[in-house]
């Protein structure tokens, strides 16, 4: 079966990935809720470069937290407070002169539950390129397209694109979502669980596709599933309480825990 | 095992009880709409005529002749029917205004000339004069306004019958005849209704009748007389006469009228509905017009761009808004704008015109300064920040438009429209407008904030993490699905509007005219219940058509609320589905 | 956050990002637009409130006109002996007792059969078309203006009822009414039944709230069915009820419009209480401080210092319907709080 090359050749290539220069550079990142004030604590990782990271961890060690803070969606949330740096290029992140809806162009996100807007599914992906300004018709329809089969949906659609997207089915949803991201052409895609609400053929389906991806992109993928984690990400990084414990290559994070807690953690979930 | 059995029985108990309060309430509130229609339902009611079971023998026919109803047409007629002015005619010749004082005699042509039968109609002394060939005409006259000049005529109406008329009765009060025919039949012709006649057969030698009471019609055969039973309102089951334009008696053409309680006695109640009608659909067009663009503006910045903890701060404090009494906001109309009313409107159009480019140029010049979008949350003290943005431009915008009033050629906003033929009336609608648009700006803010705070916010999320600005997400994602419940408010909003009542009995002049004029004041249908019900004796038209309009009323608020409710409801279903 | 001076520009994106800058400057203005309209509700309403209160301060505190009376003999005339004002009004405190009096009786009669049916419509009825037809009526029927409750009223309770009472027990007194005119009792009930559909969509939203388990656990627990509901589940929806009866308190004392048809009038001859029982004369006509503020304006001649009397009236009459609402937005807190906070992911 190709799902069974596709995993195997992506834990066979942890090392071209420490070739790649660091996509994204966080230094000393801490952040708090109003009622949480250590949710993150002086992070410090940085991720290479068109590959796949993932971040892995117990429920609420501030996973999720982390991979918003790349693209500024706590924005979004009352009261939240962080300092810290996070390089993007030569740029920061964080600071409060930054672009940030150039910043979202550039480092895409997909959330754990699939958010296609209420409109076709034409309208889902073509809305993210209208609003980068592109206004010839035939241009949107031409990446629309790519950016579907880019996603693995595009033969699944192709005949019913002025169908409301709600009537996909959840795995579809996920896709047409990743797809709507990937359609800016961002350099880093954000994937925050995009598999856990999903059947385990919708998950396949979304893990081939995040292989495919990775060679044009970063991508940085929260998950709660060690096998996930295993099949498709080159570097693993292992958070717990807000700290981030350990970053290394998948292989070597799986097989050589340096510290106790990520061995632990991992032998007890395959445990 | 007692206990058990006592608790079973306790617990069925109080089950049926809360059945029972439950379905007797629900029932009561169906109920109320039932009594309403039970009420008003005899203003809609035909008229009709019965027999009476009663007989008089002894009856001459001679006394009757001179009691001045049905008289002989080869004798002649005189009716008294304007002023100084009687009518005078007999059959074959011109009819012939006669002056009391002067005894002028003036040839009047628009009355026919060849009739069977002439009687006065009604109290305004109107003329029905009918021929053989059944024609029946009714006409009023207009007093002139020249001293010496005879009155015109006003109106005529046809109403053919078919039948021979012998003879002919006007009813004391209202535009209705009887009229004996041969081949011997009882005519009821009813001008405000011509299509509606009432016939009876009469035996053969039915020769005269007079009517003995408004309700109680006699008709005489040689020496037996037959009584009949007329019942009817005071529109004589013409409901359109309620819609339409009617051309009242004493006017010189057909015309919306709401006087339901004329000066005098002699004038006919008029009952057009239109003019309440278009008085509360104009009161509550303003009201939306000026409360709409506050309310929803402001719903959509609590309902999408604040936080939580600061909604739930800011959004009990508007809501109680929505319970401040609206007689306290009459009293302040009445006692503190409708005084300065044009300086007000003056400084309100200054403000409708200037407030958007000021505040626009204001939080451009306070970007970087105090406001940024660094962060969404960032954003929850804006309106804080903006008071004194918000104060000064509109202390700037009404300073603008009051001295732009006072350029004005003439010195004055008054005066410059008086030049141009508008008056200001003390009571206008816009005045009306304007407090009853304060009054249902909570209301629809309210709900408008609950449908755009209700939209899944990962949908919103969805848009910003494509790069759209928080602006473009609101309006390409939320407001889509936010307007179907956006409109449901402003139906809200209008249906408060349309039955407020305080404000316009305060504020509105109490005005029945249909006037597209804002500087007009108007009437209300709320105003005219709350002012005329009281008053209206029980089971009069009067009290009928006021419980028209208020079933009327219930009717409108009721299905504009339950469509803003089914609106609701679907976009609740659809936003789900997201 | 970091406080670092470097510019940053995002470049070398693949789009060109044109239009970004002017809809950023949009995203801006529009923000600003919608925040100043609840800055203006804000203004407008305290601009309202602080209006009333320098008229009714500089009335009492000042010598326009009554003279030679300090602010203490006003505020006690105003209350106590309104008519030696000489403004042809009535003095404040019978009005605020007639009021006390209307909401006491309208509450008697909402409270009960409010909440049965609420009960009814949630734990007893059958979730079926025609219930949901009946929500959906009961939640119009709030929005159905107060003056169709007045003419209902009049119609219904004074001349119909009122008129059957006459004609049953008091024939010696006819043709003048005693039960057949408006009064107190009509009054109470016409609000009551405005108020009805408030009052059950309050109680009802606060059974939907309460988590289903509720009912299991005390039915596991071996309750009847009415055990469940008067001692689990109605006890948990407390605070809905009290929210609904407060928001019909807070109506029924700001409500004027029914009681011109129904029941207030300027002067009442006596105050409806007696020292026999049931204490409240019903059939009385009785005094009302919104229905006063109303009378006063419409009716009397009032000269230009009597605009601080007015005032005074309109804050004496919001003062007490804020205070009614602020119970009723502190009730509705406790019943949110349980609610769950909204994750936008
Ligand atoms: N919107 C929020 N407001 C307040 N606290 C939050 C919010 N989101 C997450 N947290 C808290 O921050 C911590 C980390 O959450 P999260 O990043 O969602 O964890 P994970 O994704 O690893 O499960 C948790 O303790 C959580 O309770
Ligand atoms: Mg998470």
């Amino acid at each position: 079966m190709t799902e069974d090359v596709a995993v195997n050749e992506g834990r066979s290539e942890p090392e071209e990935g420490t070739r790649n220069s660091p996509a994204i550079k966080i230094t000393d990142l801490s952040l708090g809720y109003r009622d949480n004030p250590e949710a993150l604590i002086d992070i410090s990782l940085a991720i290479p470069e068109r590959s796949v990271t993932a971040i892995i961890g117990a429920s609420g060690c501030g996973k999720s937290t982390l991979l918003r803070c790349l693209n500024r969606m706590n924005d979004l949330i009352d009261g939240v407070n962080y300092e810290g740096q996070i390089l993007f290029g030569s740029e920061n992140i964080l600071s409060p002169r930054t672009n940030v809806t150039a910043l979202r162009r550039q480092i895409g996100m997909v959330f754990q539950k699939p958010n296609p807007f209420p409109k076709s599914i034409f309208e889902n992906v073509a809305y993210g390129l209208k609003l980068s300004g592109i206004k010839s018709r035939r241009i949107i329809e031409e990446l629309v397209e790519q950016a579907l089969r880019s996603a693995a949906l595009w033969d699944e659609v192709k005949d019913r694109l002025d169908d409301s997207a709600l009537k996909l089915s959840q795995g579809q949803q996920q896709r047409l979502v990743i797809a709507r991201a990937i359609a800016l052409e961002p350099k880093v895609l954000l994937l925050d669980e995009p598999a856990s609400s999903l059947d385990p053929i919708s998950t396949l389906r979304i893990e081939e596709l995040i292989y495919e991806l990775k060679h044009s992109l970063t991508i940085i993928i929260v998950t709660h599933n060690m096998q996930q984690a295993a099949r498709v990400s080159d570097f693993t990084a292992f958070m717990n309480g807000g700290r981030l414990i350990e970053f290394g290559p998948t292989e070597d994070v799986f097989t050589f825990p340096k510290s106790r807690e990520t061995e632990d953690y991992i032998t007890g979930r395959y445990g | 095992m007692l206990a058990a059995k006592n608790r079973n029985l306790r617990s069925i108990l109080a089950g049926l009880i809360v059945r029972l309060a439950g379905l007797a309430v629900i029932c009561a509130l169906i109920g109320m709409f039932v009594q309403m229609v039970s009420v008003a339902y005899p203003i809609l009611a035909p008229s009709t005529l019965a027999p009476l079971t009663s007989s008089l023998d002894d009856f001459r026919s001679g006394q009757l002749l001179e009691e001045g109803y049905a008289l002989d047409a080869t004798r002649g007629v005189s009716f008294s029917v304007a002023g100084d002015w009687s009518l005078e005619g007999k059959s074959g010749e011109p009819w012939f205004w006669v002056n009391s004082l002067t005894g002028f005699r003036i040839e009047n042509t628009d009355l026919p000339t060849r009739w069977t039968a002439a009687s006065a109609v009604g109290i305004n002394r109107g003329v029905a004069i009918a021929n053989a060939d059944g024609l029946i005409s009714h006409h009023h006259f207009l007093a002139s306004t020249l001293p010496g000049d005879a009155p015109s005529s006003a109106r005529a109406e046809q109403i053919d019958i078919s039948l021979s008329v012998v003879s002919m009765a006007g009813h004391p009060r209202l535009a209705v005849a009887a009229v004996v025919s041969s081949p011997s039949t009882l005519t009821i012709v009813d001008f405000r209704n011509p299509q509606a006649q009432l016939t009876y057969p009469l035996a053969d030698d039915a020769s005269g009748l007079y009517w003995e009471s408004p309700t109680k019609l006699r008709v005489f055969a040689g020496s037996i007389a037959e009584d009949f039973q007329f019942t009817t309102t005071d529109i004589g089951g013409a409901w359109s006469r309620l819609i339409n334009p009617v051309h009242y008696e004493g006017y010189s053409a057909p015309n919306y009228l709401w006087l339901p309680l004329p000066a005098s006695e002699e004038a006919e109640p008029k009952y057009s509905i239109a003019p309440l009608l278009f008085g509360t659909l104009k009161a509550a067009s303003l009201a939306l017009l000026i409360g709409a663009p506050v309310s929803l503006g402001a719903a959509i910045y609590v309902g999408f761009f604040m936080s939580q903890a600061q909604r739930g701060r800011i959004r009990p404090a508007i809501d109680m808004l929505t319970a401040f009494p609206t007689v306290v906001l009459g009293a302040i109309g009445l006692f503190w704008i409708a005084p300065v009313f044009e300086t007000v409107l003056a400084a309100l159009l200054g403000v409708v015109i200037l407030f958007p480019v000021l505040i626009t140029l204001g939080v451009f010049a306070m970007r970087g300064v105090g406001l940024r979008i660094v962060r969404l949350d960032a954003l929850d003290d804006w309106p804080l920040k903006l008071i004194p943005l918000v104060s000064v431009v509109l202390a700037t915008s009404a300073w603008a438009g009051m001295s732009v009033a006072a350029s004005l050629p003439g010195g004055s906003l008054n005066a410059y429209l008086q030049q141009h033929g508008i008056t200001i009336a003390y009571f206008n609608s816009l005045l009306v407008g304007l407090i009853l648009g304060l009054a249902i700006t909570p209301t629809i803010f309210s709900v408008a904030e609950e449908a755009i705070h209700s939209v899944p916010k990962n949908l919103a999320a969805g848009a910003l993490a494509l790069g759209s600005t928080p602006w473009q997400s609101y309006r390409d994602i939320v407001l889509p699905l936010a307007l179907p419940g956006m409109i449901a408010a402003v139906m809200i909003g209008f249906g408060r509007a349309a039955g407020e009542t305080m404000i316009l009995l305060m504020l509105s002049g109490n005005t029945g005219i249909i006037d597209m004029s804002v500087f007009e004041g108007l009437r209300s249908v709320s105003a005219s219940l709350a002012l005329e019900l009281p008053e209206a004796p029980k089971n009069s038209s009067h009290y009928y058509v006021l419980f028209v309009m208020g079933l009327m009323l219930f009717g409108v608020t009721f299905v504009v609320n339950t469509l803003a409710e089914l609106i609701k409801d679907s976009v609740r279903a659809k936003t789900r589905g997201g | 956050m970091v406080a670092d001076s470097e510019k940053i520009v995002l470049s070398g994106t693949q789009r060109q990002l044109t239009g970004s800058r002017r809809e950023r400057l949009r995203s801006l203005a529009m923000i600003g637009l919608s925040a100043s309209m609840v800055t203006s509700i804000i203004l407008v309403a305290s601009g309202l409130f602080l209006l009333l209160l320098t008229s009714s301060l500089s009335w009492l505190l000042g010598h326009v006109g009554t003279e030679n009376a300090t602010w203490s003999e006003k505020l006690y005339q105003l209350i106590f002996t309104g008519t030696e004002l000489g403004y042809g009004v009535s003095a404040i405190f019978p009005a605020v007792l007639g009021t006390l009096a209307l909401v006491i009786l309208m509450t008697a009669f909402v409270a009960p059969l409010g909440v049965a049916t609420a009960l009814y419509l949630t734990e007893y009825a059958r979730p079926t078309w025609y219930t949901k037809l009946i929500r959906i009526s009961i939640t119009n029927l709030a929005g159905v203006p107060a003056i169709i409750y007045g003419v209902f009223g009049l119609g219904f309770f004074v001349y119909g009822i009122g008129g059957q009472v006459d004609q049953l027990f008091f024939g010696d007194q006819l043709p003048n009414p005693t039960f057949g005119t408006p009064g107190l009792l009509w009054a109470a009930l016409t609000m009551a039944l405005l108020n009805l559909p408030v009052v059950i969509v309050a109680v009802t939203e606060g059974l939907d709230a309460l988590p289903g388990d509720l009912r299991e656990a005390s039915v596991a627990l071996g309750a009847t069915h009415g055990e469940t509901v008067f001692k689990a589940v109605l006890p948990a929806a407390m605070p809905s009820v009290f929210t609904g009866l407060i928001l019909a308190t807070a109506r029924a004392a700001g409500e004027v419009a029914p009681l011109l048809l129904v029941g207030a009038v300027k002067f009442a001859p006596a105050l409806p209480f007696s020292d026999r029982l049931p204490f409240i004369e019903l059939e009385q006509k009785f005094m009302h401080v919104g229905f006063q503020l109303f009378d006063a304006v419409l009716f009397n001649r009032i000269g230009p210092g009597d605009v601080g009397w007015i005032a005074s009236v309109a804050l004496i009459l919001v003062l007490l319907i804020s205070i009614l609402n602020l119970f009723a937005i502190a009730f509705r807190a406790v019943i949110l709080g349980r609610q769950e906070p909204a994750n936008p992911f």
